[in-house]
Formats: C-alpha cells, structure tokens, sequence
C-alpha cells in the first residue's frame, strides 16, 4: 500500500506577488483543514462516505451515516520547514507547532416503521486553516524600505507629521491615525526617524539613505494562529439510501504575527546606516457560515454533495508599529532614533469568504476497499472586505475581484480494510486563487493506519505537505518579493469511543 | 450582520457546548450495533467471521501459553546468571544519582509536569526543539488562549530574555518579543493576562487609534505585480488607488531651511544628503541642510547645539513617553506634562505655525485649528472618518465644525 506515500512534489514557484490585504483574503478564504488521522491520511476525501467525525465539517450529511454513537479526539503535530528565496538568497527556518480535533456524534435510531431511519446531531471541531509560520527572508535588494515611506509620504503635510514643542510622538501619531490614516502615519515613522528629510523647494520629502550598491535585507515573519471551526451539526437518513444534513459553522479567528524588516550595509557614504522596521498585527474575529449537503448510496458506490455558504467574519486588526534607524551626521557623529509611539491602530472591518461546493463519489469495493474523491469549488473572486464606510475596501474589492479566480481542488484517499486493520492513503491538491498562477498552492501526500477495536478506534496518519507562494515584503515601495516554500510533516493520532 | 459580537458568541458556545455535553451524558442510552453494518456506516459487516477467528486465535495462543507456564519458563538468554551478585566495585556512584537507598546529594525539583514551561528558567533552548504544544481553550480569545504563547520556540531567537524588563531585546536580528507581551485592547477583550503585562501598564484608552481607514498604503500600492515590481513616482502619484485623501494636505507654501523653531532648545544636525528620486540615481549635492529638533525629555535648559553634544558619539533617543498617558495633541501649553518631544519641522514662515487654544474654556469654532489659511492648504479637521470623505471635507476645510474636542 505505497499509494501516494512520500509522492513529494517539487513545484514551479507561482509567478505573483500580492500586497497583505490580497494574502489576508486569501489566508482566510483557504481551508486546509486538520482533521482526525483517517481523514487526513485518505487526504480528506471524505464527501461521499460520511462516517468520520471530521467529515461532517465537510458533508453535514456525514452525521447521519454512522449506525453508533461516537466521541473521538486527535492531536496533530506539526513541523515545518520553511525555506525563502530572496535575490538568489536561501533561508531556511524549522519550527513547530500542535493542533487538536474533537468530535461527537449521537445516533438515534428509528427501530419502528418511516421513512426518518435515524437522525444524529453532533459536533466536530477543527482547525480549518493554521497560520502557524517562521520564515527569515534575506538578501541584498536594490530598492530599500525607504521607498515604502516615501510612496506614503506623498501627499502628506509635514506640519502635520511634525512633533510640537509641547506634543509628544505617541500623541501626533495617535492623532494621525484617527484623522489622516495609515499612509500619514507611515511618513510620520519615516519622518521621525530622520529616514525622510523634507525639502521644502519640492515640497516633497526625500530620503536620507543611499543605497546605489545595494542594501542588505532582512525580513522575518512570525505568525501564530488559526482559523478554527465548530460545526454544529444535525443529520438524518431518509428511507435507506438518502442521506442529508445541515451545520451551523462558527469560525474562530486569531492570527499574531510580528512582522520586522531590518536593513543595513548602506552605501557608506550614506546618511542613514542602519533600519529596523517593525509591524505587530493581530487579527481577530469571529465567522459564522452554513452548510448543507446530501449523501446517496446506490449499491456500493456514493454520491455527495455539499454546499456552504460564505463565511461571513467580523473582524479587528490591531496594528503596534516601531521604528528604529541609525545615522550619522557629516560631523562623524552617531544617532540612533527610535519612534515608538505604543499606540494600537485598531482597524475593524468585516470580511465574506467565498462559498463551496464539494462534489464526491466513493466506491467500496468488495466490501474491502475504499476509493473517494471529492471535488471543492471555490470562487476566490468573491472574497470581499466590508467596512461602516463603503469605499474604504473599494479598490482592495476591485483587485480582489481582478486578480483572484474560481479554483478547483481535490481529494483523493483510499483504504484497504484486512479484518480490524485499515492502510489508508490519500492526495491532496490545492490549487492557487490567482488567476496567473497554475500551479497549486499547496499539495499533500498522507498515509495512515488505523486499528479498530469492538467500541473503539485507534488511527494514526502521516502526512506531508507542500505549499508554495509569494511574499510580497511590503504593499508599496519595496514591493519586491521572496518565494516561500513551506514543506510541513504531521503526524496525527485519534482515538475515537463508540458506544 | 450575521454576526453577533464576539464576546456573547463565545459565551453563547460555553453554554452550547456545555448543554450538548449534558445531553449526552444523560440521554437515552445507545442501541446495540447493528448486525448489517459497520459502525461507522461506511462498510458492510463481515467482521463475524473474523471475528470469530481472531478470537480462536487468542484462543490458542492462551492455551499455548498456558501449557508453556505448566512447563516451567523459559529464559531467554540475556539474563546472565554469572553475575548474580553484585560486589560494591559495580557501583559508581555519581554525585546527584543516589544509588536506591541512598540519599541524593542535589535535588531536582521538577516545578512542573510540562516541561515546556520550564523554559524560563534557562534553560538554553536549541535550535529546532520539537515539542508538542497542546493548547488549550483557543476557542475563547481573551480567555486563555495567551497561555500558549509565553513559552512558545524561541529556540532559534537571538538573545531571549527570560524575564522581559526590558520591552525590546535589541537583537539585531530575530524576533524582538513573543507574542504575549502585548497587550491588546479590543472589543474582543483586553488581552492583559500575562504575568508580564504591567511593564507597559497600559491603562488608558489612550493607546488606540481606531484607525477610519484600511491598513496599508494608499499609495503606490503593488496589488498585483504580475512578477515585476513596479514603484511609483515619488510626486504627483497619489491617484494610484482610490483612495485620494492624501492629496488635500500638501503645503504649497516653502519652507525655510536653516530657522530653529522657537524653543531653545535646538540641536543641529547636518546630514550629507542625498536627494533620491524615485529614479534612484541623483546628484549627491551636499546641501548641507540645518535640522533643528528639540531634545528629548528636556524642557527648558540645557540646550544643546552640535558643539557640545559632539562629545558624546552614539545618541540613543527613544521617542516615547510610556509615563505619559495623555495623549492627542494637548490643547495646553504646560511643558511640564511631556517628557519627551519628538522631530519638529523647521517652518519659520506662517504657514507652519500653529495656534493653539483650548478647547475647555472656548466656543468650538475658536477652538479649532487652522493651519496655514492659505486655500491650497491642509487643515487639521478631524472630519468625518471615512478616508474620502475626510479628503473632501479637509480641502473645503470647515474647521469651524472640527475642533480639538471632537477627535477621540
């Protein structure tokens, strides 16, 4: 049973770049669910068999094919091995991170006559997307940071990116955020840190550094987080082929991440000598989504389908910035100037997902062997940002709606049953939401094993990932970007009680 | 919206769960298993016949043993019947492994079951420690789900403090804090859980800005770059996304280089300086250009020129104001309440000066700022929030409507 195992790809990096508004879309949009061992390791094709507690958050009508009540956990391990290139530059970063799963579905049974044969009503929770990740980005890059604060600083009035004599920093960028915005802002850090200088012939600002050989980069990414969903879950069989059900889904959102962009190795001739930019974003919030879907069973072979809604999310980004930049004066004379004003940018906003629709068939053949598929349909296109004020999002909806297409990802798992001992192996592709971009986004290959004792089960999978994308350092500016390839290994054990 | 707010969500799902959990435990009991199917409906059931012979098979693997046992055991051969007896010059004692019986000359406490929170106690963790991080309660933020994160792989980070007195390590390279040592303020709730949240003793309303528009730039934005990197022109770009408010403000009046601005309190730094367009490439005049700043944290003596602060060749300055909890731009002019000042521009002309009054004792409309009366000029309209509108509303400048009471 060597299906799929260790089938590691090694994929064309996708030719795009996005700014961080596209990437949050996206990193709330895809699911790439942790669910329990046997789901994962058939790779979560689990649309047309139902039966696993992870896959009621894909069929709802899953809840109704099990014939025993069930509870059942996993834990997920997870390593990662982040590797970023940046101007013909390697970087590789491990790290780790856990993840659970927890199900319980209750059968009743109808023992009398009806068309109702039984209904189940459950619950499963899972992590649908983790944002679980360290990646160190370096090189030496012609274009510096600076640029990001100059394409900021356009427009800005220096009066008010000026610090009173009885104003403080924390106070003027306070007040810049709630009146002015992020661009203001940014020129404020750039400003203050002596990076811009202000030429009142032009009435334009200027930066400080010089950098025609180059400057030395660094970027580092630190993000914790996860996109967890309950799924509240009522099904039923109708007669004896017919399977439906309903969820109600409640998204869970929290992402942390540090963001820090340091550079150094100016031109020495350069005023500026050395930048170290830093960005705490905190994203949470809460979604809510429906789901529906059927199961039909004609003899041995399984149909499915499920629908569900957009996910819609309300949600709060909490934003610290701090900036930090060495100089020197034509004097010989060292600075170093730190603006850190400790203010929390707060931005509140709302967020729909696209909707899904999974399409599956399964075949058990002489009642020993399992083959599943499922086909999901996403329209990443109709991710949308919503705000009180409408026209805030207005050109992040426009690009999204541009750059962003229908995808369509698949599952594929099997299992061979000998007696109480199960192989399973599984595939997994899912392909990338930009338009330009054909190559998947991420692909997985899964093995797993699982033992089934009279009232329980035990299970285990293995399986290994692929995902590949790009990193846009900063949405305007220094927009240059390093590819990530994100290779993760889990390893996930479930124990599930049947009673 | 289809959502409520978060913090009754959660508390709703608590009481969801929990009642769900009760339904379980005490509703109807389950019925036996079907004979037909498997138990999880998936696979038809032929697991009689194997059952019955795997239980055969226990059958006669416990009869085999069973007549094993009645004929003696049989010992493998790695038990060495030699070296029954132990003489004392077997035993090493080590210094803090106490043979059994013994009473060990150190102590290891182990101060808690997971090793993993042990972390701070210095331990010096190495690159890729693989461990297995369980959390818990992350359905519920601000509840619990910062109990992840205080011990959470810094192996590989450079110069990790175990105890954070000071805010930022300044590695200069890494991660600067984890992620627990902010606080945040949310409707989500206040994230002040930590053991360490009192270095920052963030109190007050004053550490937020709710910020009108979106994050991120609103100029030269790259959305998409289809691979290559496009930056804009540094002047004159600010129609590249929607998002025109920033194009109000620019002061058409110049502004003179070499005037200090009114305090005594200057110091003079003079950079070579190099005007870049966004071109790159450009003339590298030495201009010779007088900045004047007021130094930090000094109210009103002490002034500094470039002369005497020559002796001192790396100048640190943190421009915040951690003691300082107002905030917003204070109508009074009492220099007492601000410690710390940070970059000034040098506008000498009257387009830079800024009157101030105060907003208590005052009718709004003469409470309010106006900056630099001219037409073409950016007043400082607090305005409605929206980032349009707020550039509409600023350039017809109705400042009389937007004093310094009505922001925050």
């Amino acid at each position: 049973m060597k299906l799929y195992f260790y089938l590691i790809l090694f994929l064309i990096t996708p030719l795009f770049q996005f700014s961080q508004n596209i990437s949050d879309a996206i990193s709330l949009s895809i699911e790439n669910e942790n669910g329990n061992a046997r789901y994962m390791s058939m790779g979560g094709a689990f649309g047309a068999l139902g039966g696993n507690l992870s896959a009621i958050s894909k069929n709802p009508a899953s809840g109704a094919v099990f014939e025993l009540s069930r509870f059942g956990g996993s834990l997920i391990a997870n390593s990662n091995s982040t590797q970023a290139f940046y101007k013909s530059n390697v970087e590789k970063i491990n790290s780790n991170n856990a993840n659970y799963q927890a199900g319980l579905i209750y059968v009743f049974k109808n023992y009398g006559d009806g068309n109702l044969n039984k209904f189940s009503i459950g619950l499963n929770f899972q992590s649908q997307n983790n944002f679980n990740e360290e990646v160190k980005i370096s090189g030496r890059g012609n274009i510096s940071i600076d640029k990001f604060f100059l394409n900021n600083s356009i427009g800005i009035n220096i009066n008010n990116i000026s610090v009173g004599s009885n104003e403080s920093v924390r106070g003027v960028y306070k007040w810049l955020g709630d009146n002015i915005g992020y661009s203001a802002q940014q020129a404020f850090l750039g400003y203050q840190s002596y990076l811009l200088n202000y030429d009142s012939d032009n009435n334009s600002f200027y930066s400080l550094a010089k950098y025609d050989n180059g400057v030395d980069q660094e970027n580092f990414i630190f993000s914790e987080g996860h996109n967890n969903m309950a799924s509240f879950n009522i099904s039923w069989q109708y007669r004896s082929n017919l399977y439906m059900g309903l969820n109600f889904n409640f998204h869970d959102i929290l992402i942390e991440k540090e963001l820090r962009h340091i550079e150094s190795n100016f031109d020495s001739d350069s005023a500026i000598t050395n930048i170290d930019f830093r960005n705490y974003l905190t994203t949470v919030g809460n979604g809510l989504s429906l789901q529906g879907g059927f199961i039909y069973k004609i003899g041995s072979i399984r149909l499915g389908l499920s629908y569900k809604t957009p996910t819609y999310f309300t949600l709060e980004d909490n934003l610290d910035q701090y900036m930090e930049t060495s100089s020197i004066d034509i004097d010989g004379n060292t600075y170093t100037d730190i603006v850190d004003p400790r203010i929390t940018n707060i931005y509140e906003y709302d967020f729909k997902s696209p909707s899904k629709l999974t399409i599956s068939g399964a075949a058990v053949i002489n009642n020993m062997i399992l083959l599943s598929f499922d086909i999901i349909s996403k329209n990443y296109a109709k991710t949308k940002f919503s705000h009180q004020f409408e026209d805030v999002y207005l050109e992040l909806n426009n690009a999204l709606a541009r750059n962003l297409n229908s995808v369509l990802d698949y599952n594929f798992g099997a299992e061979l049953k000998l007696g109480e001992l199960s192989l399973r192996g599984g595939y997994k592709i899912l392909n990338s939401p930009y338009k330009v971009v054909n190559t998947n986004y991420f692909n997985s290959s899964s093995f797993g094993l699982g033992y089934n004792f009279n009232s329980s089960t035990i299970d285990l999978a293995l399986v290994n990932s692929n995902t590949d994308y790009n990193y846009q350092l900063f949405d305007s500016g220094l927009t240059e970007s390093a590819s990530i390839n994100d290779k993760k290994a889990n390893i996930i054990l479930s124990y599930n009680i049947i009673f | 919206m289809l959502i409520m707010p978060s913090t009754k969500l959660n508390s709703n799902l608590n009481l969801l769960i929990f009642t769900f959990i009760l339904l379980v435990a005490n509703g109807c009991g389950s019925f036996s298993s079907s004979s037909l199917v498997s138990a999880d409906g998936i696979y038809g059931n032929n697991n009689k016949e194997t059952q019955s012979s795997s239980s055969k098979y226990y059958e006669n693997y416990f009869k085999e043993k069973s007549l094993e046992m009645e004929n003696g055991f049989i010992f493998s051969d790695s038990i060495n019947l030699d070296s029954d007896f132990i003489t004392s010059n077997d035993i090493n004692y080590s210094s803090n492994k106490a043979a059994w019986g013994d009473i060990p000359d150190t102590i290891d406490y182990v101060i808690d079951y997971f090793p993993y929170r042990n972390r701070y106690f210095g331990f010096g963790y190495g690159y890729g420690y693989f461990g297995m991080y369980p959390y818990y309660g992350n359905w519920y933020p601000g509840y619990s789900y910062y109990s992840m994160r205080n011990w959470y792989r810094y192996g590989w980070m450079y110069g990790y403090y175990p105890f954070y007195y000071d805010f930022y390590p300044y590695g200069w390279w890494g991660r600067t804090m984890p992620f627990g040592y902010r606080n945040r303020y949310s409707k989500y709730g206040t994230y002040v859980n930590s053991p360490y949240n009192n270095f920052l003793n963030r109190n007050a309303n004053g550490n937020i800005s709710y910020n009108s528009g979106k994050r991120g730039s609103s100029s030269g934005v790259v959305v998409y770059g289809n691979g290559k990197t496009t930056t804009t022109s540094n002047s004159n770009s600010g129609n590249v996304s929607g998002v025109t408010y920033y194009n109000v403000g620019r002061s058409s009046t110049s502004q003179d280089d070499n005037i200090g601005v009114d305090n005594n309190d200057i110091r003079i730094r003079t950079y070579k300086d190099f005007v870049k367009n966004n071109s790159g490439v450009k003339n590298n005049v030495e201009r010779n250009r007088i900045y004047s700043r007021p130094e930090m944290g000094v109210g009103n003596s002490n002034s500094r020129s470039s002369a005497n602060s020559s002796d001192i060749d790396n100048k640190r300055r943190y421009y915040s104001n951690p003691s300082n909890l107002g905030n917003g731009r204070p109508a009074s002019s009492s220099q007492s309440s601000w410690g710390l000042s940070g970059r000034n521009s040098n506008s000498s002309s009257s387009s830079g000066v800024r009157s101030y009054s105060n907003p208590g004792s005052s009718s709004s409309s003469s409470s309010s700022r106006s900056y630099n009366s001219s037409s073409s000029t950016y007043s400082r309209s607090s305005g409605p929030p929206t980032m349009g509108s707020s550039s509409r509303s600023s350039s017809s400048s109705s400042v009389g409507s937007s004093g310094r009471g009505s922001r925050q």
